[in-house]
């Protein structure tokens, strides 16, 4: 099965990248959009169906966290499970997101497999 | 925590992302003050129990080098923006990693990453012990964490 994903992360080059380890990883890649904060998401989410949400959480505006609270508030929304991807792998940050409904979380640096392994799962659980 | 305990935590970030993201191999290089160079320089703050800046310098080629292999694409095709921006994340990703390594119960605040070309030497008298510096295919990396407190 292929799957729908949207990236979310202020950073081109960090959407390249992800967008480009998916690939890499051989993951099963019907469609990927890519939003460059919180707000542009929620709007392209108003008018594209995902299976999978990858976020960063440090973000100009609306943050990842933000980002989080708004899907868990949206009936329509809170069903596509979002994966944060930070630099921050402290336990106190991992707690606090997946608190807020983060269905996984991917510390950088990573490897294609793990962000894979990390789709797959959540996937998974989903299907 | 002492000054070699941080060195070997900065060591390990750095390859760690290297390797990881970057699909690159760094080998240890003598640290000696060599002449001004063209060099893209980073640094991100953070703050946090400890509070400090983490420094980076790295040689134009290879950083046009690294940023190629992160994106995908041919080093002669990228921008110079679109290389700043990587060395950017690169910065990012070792503070993110060697915080981690030192501190894993305590939440930090990094600012986002200054990226600037300028020309130097990469290797400098003020680095400081908590430093590393990596012998790259296309040329060489510097990196320098500086806390303003001890660390616990």
């Amino acid at each position: 099965m292929a799957y729908r994903l949207l990236i979310v992360d202020d950073s081109p080059a960090m959407r390249t990248f992800v967008r480009r380890v998916i690939g890499l990883s051989g993951f099963d890649l019907a469609a990927c959009f890519e939003a460059a904060s919180a707000e542009e998401a929620l709007d392209l989410l108003r008018s594209e169906w995902v299976d999978a949400i990858l976020t960063d959480i440090n973000m100009p505006g609306m943050g990842g966290e933000e980002l989080l609270r708004c899907l868990a508030a949206d009936e329509m929304l809170r069903s596509i499970p979002a994966i944060v991807i930070s630099t921050d792998s402290t336990h106190h940050r991992q707690e606090r997101l997946l608190a807020l409904g983060a269905r996984g979380y991917i510390t950088k640096p990573f490897l294609p497999e793990t962000l894979r392994s990390e789709l797959e799962t959540t996937l998974g659980e989903t299907t | 925590m002492m000054a070699t305990c941080l060195a070997d935590a900065l060591h390990e970030a750095v390859e760690d992302v290297l390797e990881k993201m970057f699909f690159a191999e760094a080998a240890p290089m003598d640290a000696e003050t060599g002449p001004p160079e063209e060099l893209l320089a980073a640094h991100v703050d953070f703050e946090g129990s400890p509070s400090g800046r983490l420094n980076l310098r790295i040689t134009v080629p290879a950083a046009r080098a690294l940023a190629a292999d992160f994106l995908g694409e041919e080093a002669s095709d990228l921008s110079p923006d679109a290389t700043a921006e990587v060395i950017g994340e690169l910065a990012n990703m070792i503070c993110g990693s060697l915080l981690s390594r030192v501190e894993s119960d305590t939440a930090f605040r990094l600012s986002a990453p200054v990226v600037a070309f300028e020309t130097g030497p990469l290797v400098r008298e003020s680095d400081g012990p908590a430093s590393r510096l990596a012998a790259l295919e296309s040329g060489a990396l510097r990196v320098c964490l500086v806390c303003e407190s001890a660390l616990p």
